[in-house]
């Protein structure tokens, strides 16, 4: 299912949930609270988070590329909620076959300085970046075992949760566990696929919030007015604004693509494919949108800094360019670039 | 801006695994000039196999020897051939715009006359648009073609022509009357023409395929304007969007990307690796745009922003691809080479600035996005 597939009056329904529901007085608000929990009430009880799991396993139905329509919408009014986090722990979870509840779950991203081990079904030791660790009932991760990898659910009542932040001022805590029986569940398929349902998610969090700078930005500069005219009207402005058009619509469009793939195969290189070359955009795209805009776009009255500091964060989670780059290029020196790029979605593993 | 996810189809995929099998046979490594995307070498024989098998001409319909098949299975040709730097440049013109612009606007004699002979490969298309006066200010040329009886004598120069030396054919753009815009007419003008004296140009790397056009006092008859009078320049914006938007503005480089990534100059430390990860990436990508434009000519609509907005990042990319190979080759590299792909590679070096100049600049397909955008 692509997001062709996707009744049409979803995608602006969701756009003028998020965009009513979390203007940016709320966003900012919330960087002074562990959570806006009315937000997420109103979130939770439209069952966003559940869609895409079965309605048998108490799941909302519906797609991923739905579940990709919310968090674009929700990527662009940068909701402070933890909905892509909810979202991919839940999958997980039903993905072992277990019912999900609609409890506010996060996922370890994967940090090189985790220590986490799990020994019949206790585990000890440390997860890094978790997003929303303080306010979640459990956090999962893959890990692997003697039977093959397992889904492992950390009850974070049983953790020290240290607080911390990311550049968006969002949670993102370190957590210490020292034996504590955990729920273990055979995982049925490759550990890869956990992060990659995270970087699919993240990436259309990052294609929503591109839309939005790119479409700000142009706002902007048609009308800001200096040498008597919008500076939209000089070149080197316009430069600005193609460039994040570009990176815009490479992303939404990236993102639809490896879900397609992932559809095929849940851990089919396209996952990150598209991270990788979202990252970049993001990259160019925060560069570009500051530049025209100017001062204000560098205060925190403004709201575009909701929007770039959100991908800059996103930007070194669920895949870095330069692990992504490393892993994608094996796969390429191997096979070369042109087969990679001309075969059909989902038939290329991850490396 | 949206495009939407796209992949190929079963039929598609055995077009694709076709074409494979076809040039492994016919261009085995060695046999033929590894080319630059679209300025691979001449091959009228190349083409004419091409158009044998049906895979020249192949949007065109099928009354008129065409395919009376998509843009996309054009594209999944094509990307076979540039991935191999195959001999292209003989039909490249009349396959991608020059066939369909005389399909969707040419008169039933100019259809029978050379629609066929463009999917067969037998014809050669050249683009007289440029002149001395007018590069990325298109509208304001100033060749003139003058109503005499019977039709229309042209005068002035053309400049910048790629290929028209070898061409049959040149789709030329002449300014009808004052009228800014409305003023340009097209025509099909035989590379023979009494009066057109074709001079070439020596490119940056020692090539002779650019050349200039002048005409003197030349008579092109009536029945060779394509399209209406004064309709020229917005057929002219509809060819662009074939011209722009395809898997040419960003696989240049890919027989020489692929060259180095495999190994073929050696194996790739980890930075280079590296590299050849963030160019697959972007390639991916760009090749999700060419795909979901060419869906879109399908479905009867004209991305010309959309192919504006591709051109603009693609060609760019391109350049980049040329820098970080040559950065990882170690040394520079020769021209005059026996290794194919370090001779290309040379070239690549010279006549890369070319790419986000040729077909608009960057700076006037920045305009046309932006203005695209302001309206939309």
């Amino acid at each position: 299912m692509t997001s062709q597939d996707v009744d049409p009056s979803f995608a602006p329904l969701m756009a003028q949930f998020f965009r009513e529901q979390s203007p940016p007085e709320r966003v900012s608000a919330a960087e002074q609270q562990d959570l806006d929990e009315s937000l997420w009430a109103q979130v939770t009880e439209m069952g966003l988070p559940l869609i895409g799991i079965d309605e048998t396993l108490g799941g909302s139905g519906g797609s991923l590329a739905e579940l990709l329509v919310v968090l674009e919408a929700a990527g662009r009014a940068s909701a402070p909620v933890p909905l892509a986090e909810t979202a991919t722990a839940s999958w997980a979870l039903a993905h072992t076959g277990a019912h999900v509840s609609g409890d506010l779950l996060t996922v370890a991203p994967g940090d090189p300085r985790d220590t986490l081990t799990v020994t019949d079904g206790v585990a000890t030791g440390v997860v890094h970046g978790v997003p929303w660790a303080r306010v979640a009932t459990h956090t999962v991760t893959v890990v692997a075992s003697g039977q093959g990898p397992v889904l492992v659910a950390i009850p974070l009542a049983s953790a020290t949760v240290r607080a911390g932040y990311d550049l968006a001022r969002q949670p993102k805590d370190m957590v210490s566990i020292d034996a504590v029986p955990v729920a273990v569940s055979p995982w049925p398929g490759t550990p890869n696929e956990l992060t990659a349902r995270l970087t699919l998610l993240r990436g259309a969090l990052m294609a929503g919030a591109l839309e939005e700078v790119a479409d700000l930005t142009r706002q902007y500069v048609s009308e800001r007015v200096q040498f008597g005219r919008p500076v939209g009207r000089f070149q080197a402005v316009q430069e600005h604004v193609v460039r994040l058009e570009q990176q815009a619509t490479l992303a939404l469009l990236a993102v639809n693509r490896a879900a397609a793939a992932a559809e095929v195969n849940p851990s089919a290189l396209e996952v990150k494919l598209m991270k990788l070359a979202t990252n970049e955009g993001a990259r160019l795209a925060v560069r570009a949108a500051h530049q025209a805009h100017g001062a204000i776009g560098m205060t925190q009255e403004y709201r575009l800094q909701l929007l770039t500091r959100r991908l800059n964060s996103w930007l070194g989670e669920a895949g870095t360019s330069s692990t992504l780059a490393s892993e994608i290029g094996a796969v390429a020196t191997e096979r070369g670039i042109a087969p990679l790029i001309t075969s059909s979605a989902g038939t290329m593993e991850q490396a | 801006m949206h495009l939407d996810a796209t992949d190929l189809s079963e039929s598609e995929l055995r077009l694709q695994q076709e074409v494979r099998e076809f040039l492994a046979e016919r261009l085995p490594p060695g046999s033929y000039d590894v080319g630059l995307g679209m300025t691979g070498a001449s091959d009228p024989e190349f083409s004419r196999d091409l158009g044998a098998r049906g895979w020249l001409g192949m949007s065109l319909p099928p009354e008129y020897g065409g395919g009376g098949r998509s843009a996309v299975e054009r594209l999944v040709v094509v990307e076979e051939l540039l991935a191999v730097g195959a001999p292209v440049a003989y039909h490249w013109i009349g396959d991608r715009q020059s066939g369909p612009n005389i399909a969707a606007n040419g008169t039933e004699e100019q259809k029978r006359a050379l629609l066929p002979g463009i999917a067969s490969g037998e014809l050669s298309f050249s683009i007289g648009m440029s002149e001395p006066d007018s590069g990325s200010d298109l509208a304001s040329l100033r060749t003139r073609a003058e109503r005499v009886p019977g039709g229309w004598r042209v005068n002035g120069t053309k400049i910048w022509t790629t290929g028209a030396a070898q061409a049959t054919h040149i789709l030329a753009l002449f300014r009808t009357s004052d009228d800014r815009h409305h003023g340009l007419t097209q025509f099909i003008v035989e590379r023979d023409l009494e009066g057109l004296t074709v001079s070439p140009i020596p490119f940056i790397d020692g090539t002779r395929e650019f050349c200039e056009l002048a005409f003197e006092d030349v008579f092109i008859p009536d029945e060779m304007v394509l399209g209406e009078v004064g309709a020229g320049w917005g057929q002219n914006t509809a060819e662009l969007a074939l011209e722009r938007g395809g898997v040419d503005r960003w696989m240049s480089m890919m027989p020489v990307l692929d060259h180095w990534a495999r190994g073929g100059w050696g194996q790739l430390g980890a930075a280079a690796t590296a590299d050849a990860g963030e160019i697959a990436a972007r390639c991916w990508a760009f090749r999700g745009v060419s795909l979901a434009i060419a869906r879109m000519v399908d479905a009867g609509k004209s991305p010309s922003i959309e192919a504006a907005l591709a051109k603009e990042m693609a060609t760019r990319f391109e350049q980049d691809c040329v820098e970080i190979v040559t950065r990882h080759y170690g040394r520079t590299p020769d021209l005059t080479s026996d290794d194919p792909y370090e001779s290309v590679l040379a070239r690549a070096i010279l006549v890369s600035p070319s790419w986000s100049i040729r077909g608009g600049t960057v700076e006037i397909l920045r305009n046309i996005v932006s203005k695209g955008l302001a309206r939309a």
